[in-house]
């Protein structure tokens, strides 16, 4: 494992909201470059992708389409890094965009996954030698979620278990439990930190390790993970629901009609079907 | 595939014919399914297993009946990832009798550790059509009507054995909604073909291990709802938390399928990376159609295509546009 080297897909967010506090962007965008650096440095068969995210796109920052050739070695540090370093800054530009009236929407976290994940794919199918790809994916969310994404969340995480892929997530703020279900269930690792300033100690710490390594450390121990679903009426979250058998839509309460798919619901008949055959 | 198929191209290589073959058959696949029909996904479904005398016949290696065991074992793990509000069942039949092995579960464990006992189980006698059918009919009939009630005949022999008239069981069957799909291993028989038209189910008869193989697993997608099925609202409860060995399943691609992407011709298009994966479109065979989303317009590679429709079953171009998942999510 160690001396196969390992992807890591980051998908890291860049959401206007950051732009509040000057001194908040400097500290978040050089913790994400500087991790992106560390693993690269640790291995020289580790890999990198680095993904960003906004409220209006989603875009590779490294590696680029156009492949550019690595530049001569500058002031003793090692080309790739240098290469890695001037494109994510490159693309960095043309993507931070102030934008006063993105308080209310969340960043493509979801879209940047998915095409993280078709990247990791390729680089599986194009290995000759059909060696497996150790790859995992970090997702950096320092926005709020309004759970506009949900369909395309929950289609990436089972993806990412199927071609068993970790997603690890860091969010920074508040908790976000729709990304936390995907680490749950990709079998990633999931932490909250408070600062921004604590990122780059929290990434090292935690996020460094490959997968094999990870068994033998010891992490905070994970918080449960709340399962429950919003009902499609008002949006809350339901310990006992009603599920309509055609479409799986959760209702908080009996309806006589799913609204999702036009269904009507037999209310008494089949329940006495049912109890008729008991007896 | 047939040889005659097969061209060279014009500096006599085979190559770039066959991986176009390839990439067609793969998306004819996808192509089949029919988008926006009703599914039954709660589905209920029985496998009955034929382990006849003719089950120790050696056409297919090494025996008839350790290969479609094999093939069941691959089967069950699949079933299971993809239907995960589902259950399954086994029955085998044998000296002219019916036995139920494994009970409707949702746990493929269980299921697979049957297939285990099954291989040491030695194949004689004959089987019996109409007492395997009574067998699953008997803990069919009793489900919720909401659910898609199947059964899954696998079927070697070319005889049945049966105590009573096998027409009153079929209606039996028909009467309780049942829908019977038979996969045969040697010819076609009437009564199989009969059981299978009248209750919506298919039936087909394999020509070699693959070809077994591919019939078996088309019985993975849920099959079309039957009219006659009721809904019902279900209680569920959703846990707080759930410990780490149980993962939750969904299985919403069901419900919410990705549409199919346009196939164009990557010359006639400006754009020369794959949105996804980021491959560049090289002019090779493998390259020389590409594919675009009618939602979102981004251009695909093939393989992100295939990808992308069998596993993610979202779209990642769709995902990255603000106003189209806005859109989508309401």
């Amino acid at each position: 494992m160690a001396g196969d080297g390992c992807l890591l897909v980051m998908v890291v967010d860049l959401h206007p909201q950051l732009a509040e506090q000057e001194s908040n962007v400097h500290n978040y965008l050089s913790a994400c470059i500087s991790f992106a650096n560390i693993h690269l440095a640790a291995n020289v068969k580790n890999t990198l992708a680095v993904i960003a995210a906004n409220h209006l796109e989603t875009r590779f920052l490294y590696p680029q389409i156009t492949g550019k050739t690595v530049d001569r070695q500058k002031d003793g540090r090692l080309e790739l890094l240098c290469q890695v370093d001037e494109s994510i800054e490159r693309e960095l530009r043309n993507m931070i965009v102030p934008d006063p009236k993105a308080d209310q929407t969340e960043s493509l976290i979801s879209g940047a996954i998915g095409r993280g994940l078709l990247y990791i794919k390729r680089q599986e199918t194009e290995d000759v030698l059909g060696k497996k790809v150790h790859a995992r994916i970090l997702v950096v969310k320092i926005s709020l979620d309004t759970g506009s994404q949900y369909l395309n969340y929950i289609n990436t995480y089972l993806t990412a278990q199927k071609i068993s892929t970790p997603l690890d997530v860091c969010v920074i703020g508040s908790d976000c439990g729709l990304l936390q279900q995907g680490a749950d269930i990709s079998g990633g690792y999931y932490h909250c930190v408070q600062e921004v300033s604590e990122l780059l100690q929290c990434l090292i710490l935690m996020y460094q390790a490959d997968v094999v390594t990870r068994k033998k450390l010891n992490v905070p121990p994970p918080d449960s993970v709340d399962y429950r679903a919003a009902c499609f009426c008002h949006r809350t979250l339901v310990d006992m629901g009603n599920v309509c058998s055609n479409c799986l839509s959760v209702y908080c309460k009996a309806v006589p009609l799913c609204t999702t798919c036009n269904v009507i619901f037999q209310t008494d008949r089949p329940l006495m079907k049912i109890v008729k055959k008991k007896k | 595939m047939e040889r005659e198929a097969i061209q060279e191209d014009e500096s006599g290589r085979l190559e770039p014919s066959v991986t176009e073959m390839i990439q067609r058959a793969k998306r004819r696949r996808l192509l089949d399914r029919e988008a926006s029909v009703r599914l039954g996904i709660m589905r209920h479904v029985y496998i009955i297993l034929d382990l006849s005398q003719a089950m120790s016949e050696q056409d297919l290696k090494p025996t008839r009946q350790i290969c479609t065991l094999k093939i069941l074992e691959d089967f069950i793990q699949e079933f299971h990832d993809q239907n995960p509000i589902s259950q399954l069942g086994i029955i085998t039949t044998q000296n002219k009798v019916a036995k139920r092995h494994s009970e409707l579960s949702n746990n493929p464990q269980r299921h697979l550790d049957c297939i285990k006992k099954l291989r040491e189980l030695p194949a004689r006698g004959e089987p019996s059509l109409q007492n395997s059918l009574e067998v699953a009919l008997s803990s069919l009939r009793h489900l919720p009507p909401h659910t898609s009630r199947e059964i899954l005949i696998i079927f070697a022999a070319l005889t049945t054995c049966d105590p009573g008239e096998i027409a009153a069981t079929l209606q039996k069957v028909k009467d309780a909604n049942i829908r019977v799909s038979v996969v045969g291993l040697a010819a076609e028989l009437h009564v199989c073909k009969e059981i299978s038209k009248d209750t919506g189910g298919s039936f087909s008869v394999s020509i070699n291990d693959l070809h077994l193989k591919e019939l078996i697993h088309e019985h993975l997608e849920p099959p079309p709802a039957s009219v006659k099925m009721d809904h019902t609202l279900i209680k569920v409860g959703f846990p707080h938390q759930i410990n780490a060995d149980a993962k939750p399943a969904l299985c919403m691609w069901h419900l919410f399928p990705l549409k199919h992407f346009d196939e164009i011709v990557a010359e006639e298009i400006s754009t020369k990376h794959c949105y996804g994966c980021l491959k560049q479109f090289t002019g090779c065979t493998a390259d020389k159609r590409v594919y675009v989303c009618r939602t979102c317009k981004q251009v695909f590679c093939f393989n992100c295509d295939i990808f992308l429709h069998e596993t993610v079953h979202s779209c990642p171009g769709c995902a990255s546009n603000p106003t189209i998942s806005q859109f989508n999510s309401n």
